[in-house]
């Protein structure tokens, strides 16, 4: 994409996103003042019975979602970077006409030289590997795992593919959609920030498990619906020794399919420049 | 034996799971015999007794059939979402 493209409606809209981005985490960052406690752990402890099992999950993105938010960013900005760095051809960023861009041709391998096992359970592993990916993902409320795993998993499974089938790989994302998937994937993150914004103030802040309501120095209130919206969905009944207990994991799950598909789109698209060199004609078959 | 699920969330992530298996589904490509779609589902369904289903699912819904019985079916929705996504894309069966 060129800058004279950002003129029309497509500008607007970045600049609009932008803006409600800035200005919101901004202003989260702001009230901050006066609401830091040193040694969380007692209060989080206190609120287990109202979270999903993966307590620590939601510690996390309750606690440092925008952090996370940033390093999903510095990720698919490095990845653009990198692309951008190791195969111009393939972003298309405009080089001199001078400048003789070197056609390197991709990884063809010979599947019919190759090993029965590799040819005929290298495709069932594939479709497995990413099965794995995606119950990671959505494992995270309630076990270990989260939108990082999945999304090295799932570019694992695209390495294996490519590593194993060459350009004739039955798993093949083209670059337009490596892209789109994590600008999603990305956007998505941000997204999920806004109601929480808009609800109580915090960017990020979980509206659907809405854990600090009890706590009477806490400023907005999450409306009914909002929380019935992002809340309900995900809802599980913990059966603990003191009781029945309805707990949500709210929008972590959502947050996480978000980070999937960023890490999915920023992984691959390093994996793809590596394969496919700076030839710009080069793509997957 | 629990059939409905005490809370939506164990249903939502199954289906979750299918349409995420779509999405992803529609970059394979390639043929895909019978018999390998076969092996593939019978894989997904012994890992999926292996995962089991996760903590504090208590209904068939969920996955849990017994005490000790239990499948992830996260994990075979995927595989469905991801095999039902190849043939949207074009991909065919032998």
């Amino acid at each position: 994409m060129e800058i004279k493209e950002l003129r029309g409606i497509k500008g607007v809209v970045a600049a609009v996103a932008l803006l409600i981005i800035f200005f919101g985490v901004f202003s989260s960052f702001l009230q901050l003042e006066g609401n830091v406690a040193r040694g969380i752990s007692e209060q989080y402890n206190k609120l287990a019975y109202r979270m999903a099992p993966n307590n620590l999950a939601s510690w996390v993105y309750d606690y440092r979602g925008i952090d996370t938010l940033l390093e999903t960013g510095v990720i698919y900005v490095g990845a653009v970077v990198s692309v951008l760095v190791l195969g111009r051809g393939l972003v298309r960023l405009k080089v001199p006409e001078e400048d003789e861009v070197v056609r390197v041709s991709g990884m063809d391998l010979k599947t019919e030289t190759m090993p029965v096992l590799l040819k005929y359970f290298a495709l069932p592993v594939v479709v497995l590997l990413i099965a794995y990916g995606l119950l990671v993902v959505l494992e995270a409320p309630t076990s270990g795992g989260g939108g990082f795993q999945c999304g090295v998993i799932v570019s694992s499974a695209y390495l294996l593919s490519v590593i194993i089938y060459g350009k004739k790989s039955p798993f093949s994302i083209k670059k337009k959609t490596l892209v789109a998937f994590g600008a999603f994937g990305w956007g998505l993150y941000v997204l999920m920030g806004l109601p929480g914004y808009l609800a109580t103030g915090y960017w990020q802040y979980n509206v659907g498990a809405d854990l600090w309501s009890w706590v009477s120095t806490f400023p907005g209130a999450v409306p009914e619906a909002l929380r019935a919206l992002f809340g309900d969905p995900f809802m599980l009944a913990l059966q603990l020794r003191e009781g029945v207990y309805y707990a949500t994991s709210g929008i972590l799950p959502i947050i996480n399919i978000g980070e999937a598909f960023n890490v999915i789109g920023a992984i691959c698209l390093i994996f793809f420049a590596f394969i496919y060199g700076w030839s710009d004609s080069e793509e997957v078959a | 034996m629990t059939i409905f699920p005490l809370a939506l969330g164990e249903v939502t992530f199954t289906i979750l799971a299918f349409f995420l298996g779509i999405v992803l589904g529609t970059q394979l490509k390639g043929m895909l015999s019978r018999r390998t779609t076969l092996l593939v589902l019978i894989m997904s369904v012994v890992a999926a007794f292996l995962f089991e289903a996760p903590v504090h699912y208590s209904s068939v819904l969920g996955g849990v059939f017994a005490e000790h019985i239990s499948f992830s079916l996260k994990f075979i929705s995927a595989v469905i979402g991801l095999l039902v996504g190849r043939l949207l894309r074009g991909g065919e069966v032998q």
